[in-house]
């Protein structure tokens, strides 16, 4: 499983794909994390912390089929191509 | 990881528009039109490293890992416009990125605007009319237009870091291209890669992840102390990732300011040396802004003390200078984003 920002879910999924974990669990948080205070850290943990639990506690095969073909929000300001 | 299967093409005699049409909706572009891989055109390209197998792979790029053999590099190599006898300092380039130092895998994704710069020396300079003089970073000269992207064309086909993925807030134009060549016959002193311990007669590569060069203006003083204040001024500037950071920063020094410093009893070194005392700031004034600090952050910088000067470098060897540009009164700084990405330089090998 993996938790990443939103900035960064693209590439999440790219990874995955790169190294064979085309199903990984995929969890976003808001962007940024990096620099922010220890206290706005916890809190984005505290809002995932349920998921995560349920996650890491589901089958894998369930989770395969949810997370093969889920799609993620695109970073803000993202343009259409 | 995946290899990936770029697919080749034949272009009809009006089918240019469709090709680029297909290519840009794969996200297999810059944006830019591209020239078609045809199997020949590949063929020919291929023709530029003669001593090497086209399955020879050169690394599996991030973030997806996909597999750089030399007939994928030579692909984007056609796509990007380049001539046969570029592949070689494509592959030396990409080679160079490709070393842990470089830090590839966060410099293809991270949200800081910089672009792998290409710096050439070397006889091969003139060989492929890479330009390093007026001009340097602007457009007009087919080698360094296309050798920066034929390496960008790589990075996103074969990395898989396409918009999106490559998650930079604003990004740069060098991230079309950026390739330069140093301007070695007005250099006073050692060249860029005999600094760094090749001969002078050898082909070698440099590249440094870099934001886009600021112009730093010196058209009235002539003292060397005086230009190098006004340089230093415009480098440790308080939103610059290197003086939280440090890392490899570059320098380009133009002709008349070179002049100006070697004329003056400058060394190379004495410049590096005297910008890694001038260009900081005091750590009272940044240490609760900017960004966090990063790994290699100077251990000598007193942090109970807020009158103790943070450099922009941790070492005057790690301020690169090259000598590039044409006649006039400036100078080019590029940052970097900082410790976390160093330069590496790379022999071109034929």
């Amino acid at each position: 499983m993996t938790v990443i920002s939103t900035a960064f879910a693209p590439l999440a999924r790219v990874t995955a794909e790169g190294v064979g974990r085309v199903a990984l669990p995929i969890v976003v948080v808001p962007h940024p994390v990096g620099d922010r205070d220890e206290s706005v850290v916890h809190g984005r943990g505290a809002e995932i912390a349920a998921l995560c639990a349920q996650l890491l506690t589901t089958p894998a095969a369930q989770l395969e089929r949810e997370f093969r073909s889920k799609q993620f929000p695109l970073p803000d300001a993202l343009m259409p191509r | 990881m995946t290899a990936l299967q770029m697919p080749i093409l034949d272009d009809g005699d009006d089918a240019l528009d469709r090709i680029n049409d297909y290519f840009y909706e794969q996200g297999w572009t810059d944006g830019l039109p591209i020239v078609p891989p045809t199997p020949e055109r590949v063929e020919r390209m291929l023709a530029g490293m003669p001593a090497h197998d086209a399955d020879e792979l050169i690394g599996a790029v991030p973030p997806k890992f996909g597999h750089a053999t030399l007939r994928q590099v030579a692909v984007n190599a056609v796509m990007a416009g380049c001539k046969p006898e570029y592949l070689l300092v494509v592959v030396a380039a990409l080679r160079a990125v490709m070393e842990p130092a470089y830090g590839l895998e966060h410099r293809q994704t991270t949200t800081h605007a910089g672009a792998p710069l290409i710096i050439v020396n070397g006889p091969i300079v003139q060989r492929l009319r890479i330009n390093c003089g007026t001009g340097v970073f602007g457009p007009g000269w087919r080698a360094n237009a296309t050798i920066g992207r034929a390496l960008r064309l790589v990075l996103v086909n074969i990395g898989g870091a396409g918009p999106g993925v490559d998650a930079s807030q604003t990004g740069h134009p060098g991230k079309y291209t950026y390739c330069i060549a140093e301007y070695e016959a007005a250099n006073p002193w050692q060249p860029l890669h005999v600094e760094r311990g090749f001969c002078p007669e050898q082909d070698v590569v440099t590249v440094v992840n870099a934001e886009a060069p600021h112009s730093m203006t010196e058209n009235v003083q002539t003292e060397p102390l005086e230009i190098m204040r006004t340089f230093a001024s415009s480098m440790a500037t308080l939103g610059v990732n290197n003086l939280y950071s440090q890392g490899h920063p570059v320098l380009a020094l133009g002709l008349e300011h070179v002049q100006y410093l070697a004329d003056g009893g400058l060394s190379k070194r004495d410049v590096q040396t005297a910008l890694f005392e001038m260009a900081r700031q005091p750590w009272g004034l940044m240490k609760n802004r900017g960004k966090s600090k990063g790994p290699r952050f100077p251990e000598f910088v007193d942090r109970s003390d807020d009158r103790s000067m943070v450099p922009i470098i941790n070492a005057p060897e790690d301020l690169i200078v090259i000598v590039a540009g044409g006649a006039g009164g400036k100078s080019m700084f590029m940052p970097t984003a900082g410790g976390q990405s160093l330069s590496v330089s790379k022999l071109i090998e034929p």
